[in-house]
């Protein structure tokens, strides 16, 4: 009789092991995914990677304004042979539209929701 | 030389800002956090229906299943508040706390972001009544777990119609596995329910269901100018769409241009 109460609960106790293992890899595969996912969506904007601080390129961008239209509808009309990459870098230079401020930020790529 | 002065300083201007100001993190953590949560709240109603049906291996018991589910619907839950916090923190939508909790308070995205905090609160239902359950009895919890078969469809048109990433081939996948996998327990489940009049509803609930979502993403976030229909603010749009259309012609329908330039929505 008490040999088959120590098998149950060895077997209890494994059951539990096993529960205790598959959750910390769990965990830790979500912890690593959310991460990865972040860095991954980061990274995947156009020109995110090469910072925006870079070397402002000369274009004929209008001043900074506050009429988003007016600052991205001009492409850019740099040296660049290539448009749309021109017209991609301008728009991140010209996507900034006003400075920071405490109730809304303004981003150079829009954020939205999840 | 005015000229050139004054385009040079106005790039070195909107340099100074772009790079002040950007893609916020939380708007990254959001995205990834609500990504891993939906698998995560997969996983553990598929758990969950399994445990249901009494299914039992060798490798995956049932103590195993149900120790494993109630573990995994806690990390679910945990998942769930990080991406509720950092999609509350990211200023760009202005989202209040209290648009977490209570439903179409938001003004971005409202009946979206609305699906999203009532799966959030019907979670947050099952697991405050799962950890009551000795208090409040079993038929008063499993009345409340059956809000579970809510939840997980709620949450995953709440993604499909918030978020950012619905049109990545990737994700569209991964939504297509949850639904899968999910549809594929519920349906095993109701084989073992006697043939009736129930199990033919509840089999045509969960078609309809599965059918539901397929046209919604066909015919929503798979669409251009979804982001206008969604309810995205018209500024917030407005700030979006003139960088969208610099950067490609599909993005001018979306409130996150860079993003579609990179395959998301």
């Amino acid at each position: 009789m008490r040999e088959h109460v120590h098998v149950a609960a060895r077997r209890r106790d494994e059951r539990l092991a096993l529960i205790r293992k598959i959750t910390l890899w769990t965990t830790g595969v979500a912890a690593a995914a959310s991460l990865g996912l972040g860095a991954a969506f980061a990274h995947a904007i156009p020109g995110h990677a090469a910072s925006t601080a870079s070397t402002p390129r000369p274009t004929a961008t209008p001043s900074v304004s506050a009429s988003p239209a007016s600052a991205s509808s001009a492409p850019a009309s740099s040296s660049s042979a290539n448009p749309s990459s021109s017209a991609s870098k301008s728009a991140q230079l010209a996507q900034p539209r006003q400075l920071p401020t405490h109730t809304a930020a303004p981003h150079a790529v829009t954020s939205g929701g999840s | 030389m005015t000229g050139a002065a004054s385009s040079a300083s106005a790039a070195a201007g909107q340099a100074l800002v772009a790079a002040t100001s950007g893609p916020s993190p939380l708007w990254y953590a959001t995205r990834a956090t609500g990504v891993v949560a939906l698998v995560l709240l997969t996983i553990t109603v598929t758990l969950g229906v399994a445990g249901t049906a009494r299914f039992s291996s060798a490798a995956m018991p049932r103590l195993v299943q149900s120790g494993l589910h109630r573990n995994v619907s806690m990390l679910s839950v945990g998942f769930v508040a990080a991406h509720v916090l950092t999609a509350v923190l990211d200023p760009y939508a202005s989202i209040r706390l209290t648009s977490a909790v209570i439903p179409f308070r938001s003004h971005y995205r409202v009946l979206w972001l609305g699906l999203g905090t009532i799966a959030f609160d019907l979670l947050l239902a099952l697991v405050l009544t799962s950890l009551l359950r000795n208090r409040l009895g079993y038929r008063a919890w499993r009345g409340v777990h059956w809000l579970a078969y809510a939840s997980w469809p709620i949450a995953l048109w709440h993604g499909l119609g918030t978020g950012t990433d619905s049109r990545l081939p990737w994700l569209l996948l991964l939504d297509a596995l949850c639904v899968l996998a999910v549809g594929a327990a519920v349906y095993w489940r109701l084989r073992l329910v006697r043939p009736g009049r129930l199990r033919v509803t509840w089999l045509v609930a969960t078609a309809a269901i599965a059918v539901a979502t397929v046209v919604f993403v066909a015919t929503g976030p798979l669409q251009p100018g979804w982001a206008r229909r969604a309810g995205t603010p018209s500024n917030l749009l407005a700030s979006a769409s003139p960088a969208a259309a610099a950067i490609s012609p599909s993005a001018t329908h979306s409130s996150e241009p860079s993003v579609v330039a990179a395959g998301g929505q």
